[in-house]
């Protein structure tokens, strides 16, 4: 539930929102969850204003790129939980 | 068994990170196949989306709609307030600033204005409280002119001691309220004149017999090293027992309020008493007399001429 109301902040944020504060919330949910759901979000968002740009789907890219890295460190990062 | 069963939890760990791995791979790969073979689909799709919040967003900012104009407008009114304040303090500091130099400036033009002797313009950087004895310290010494004995005045002409050690950088000033210090003064009111002695603290003590109407605000003048008014009796203390009252006079400028003080490079010569008087009557007619223009001013004298007149036109009427 927590997940879904974050993420709907998140879409609120992205698309409305300002980037300082778009970002690292985009990080932390990333962080948090690990999750494909803002791949599509960022695909949404160049979709929608990135059409006609000279660098297309920027964004969808560089959000899969940022996950897989942040999938990738995540354990190193939670092994002071453990 | 425990370590073929952490070995194999491990493993499995490990499989399933890479299939996270591949799974964001794949949805990435996809979504860039969708964008690139059907864009306008996924714009459309994503308009769906996008569209209700944009124009949330734009109804809040720009609508005419009475709820959205009464945030923004106190938005813009604690915005435009906050700005005000901002201005209001700087204004006021500026304000204060200004006001400050022209003291300053016009305390350093008094000091230096005045003709007839040369005078060294010293600073004050110590003063009675935060040295012993009741002296300043002023930023002048030997090697910038000043002298022992030489007078050390505030404003124009206003004596407060004498220079008692001179030292190459540094001097050091006696103040004329130095305890033991004497000096002949005039109090206006009662009109009278009496010896006042300091007592330190930059106060001077006025002994005069009971019967004498001594009150707090009286003048206090001493001719024999001011031109002008020392200060004023700030405190009066009477008891209908004893024979005397005394008066305790206080300079216009206090102390902990001076920051430069010239000094006089001739000594101070003594004064007789019909001299103290021309100085008496001087300060009455500088302090207490304006030069008010003769059309506006109604004195005796005007009132003796106009009534002259009317009796000789009284006189003139008759005769016809």
């Amino acid at each position: 539930m927590i997940r879904i109301i974050l993420f709907c902040v998140l879409t609120v944020l992205g698309l409305a929102g300002p980037v300082w504060l778009f970002v690292p919330a985009l990080l932390v949910y990333m962080f948090l969850y690990t999750s494909v759901e803002v791949v599509l979000l960022a695909a949404f968002i160049d979709a929608y204003y990135g059409y006609g740009s000279s660098l297309p789907y920027l964004y969808t890219l560089s959000t899969g790129g940022v996950l897989l890295l942040i999938h990738i460190l995540r354990p190193h990062f939670l092994v002071y939980n453990r | 068994m425990k370590k073929f069963s952490s070995i194999t939890r491990v493993n499995s760990r490990r499989i399933s990170q890479n299939k996270k791995r591949v799974q964001i791979a794949v949805v990435v790969l996809l979504c860039l196949l969708a964008l690139f073979s059907m864009p306008k689909v996924f714009r459309t799709v994503a308009s769906v989306v996008v569209s209700p919040v944009v124009m949330t967003k734009s109804w809040f900012a720009e609508s005419g709609s009475s709820f959205p104009q009464y945030l923004r407008n106190r938005k813009e009114l604690l915005d435009e307030l906050a700005l005000m304040r901002t201005e209001l303090a700087a204004t006021g500091g500026e304000r204060h600033t200004i006001k400050t130099l022209a003291q300053e400036n016009e305390e350093l033009r008094s000091l230096l204005g005045y003709e007839g002797e040369e005078r060294i313009l010293a600073g004050v950087i110590g003063r009675p409280g935060n040295i012993p004895y009741d002296s300043l310290m002023i930023d002048q010494g030997v090697s910038d002119g000043v002298r022992e004995g030489a007078p050390v005045y505030i404003g124009d002409g206003t004596v407060i001691g004498i220079v008692k050690n001179a030292a190459p950088q540094t001097a050091l000033v006696e103040l004329i309220t130095t305890p033991g210090f004497e000096a002949t003064v005039f109090i206006m009111g009662p009109d009278i004149y009496t010896n006042a002695v300091g007592v330190g603290g930059g106060q001077l003590r006025v002994g005069v017999p009971q019967g004498i109407e001594l009150a707090v605000g009286d003048m206090v003048v001493l001719p024999s090293i001011t031109s002008g008014i020392y200060g004023e009796v700030s405190v009066v203390q009477s008891e209908p027992t004893r024979p005397e009252q005394y008066g305790f006079v206080s300079p216009h400028t206090p102390l902990s309020g001076i920051r430069f003080v010239s000094v006089g490079t001739t000594p101070m010569q003594s004064v007789s008493f019909e001299e103290a008087q021309q100085i008496l009557g001087e300060i009455r007619s500088e302090f207490f007399m304006v030069p008010v223009p003769e059309d506006i001013l109604i004195d005796t004298e005007s009132g003796s001429s106009t009534a002259t007149s009317s009796l000789e036109v009284s006189e003139e009427s008759v005769d016809i």
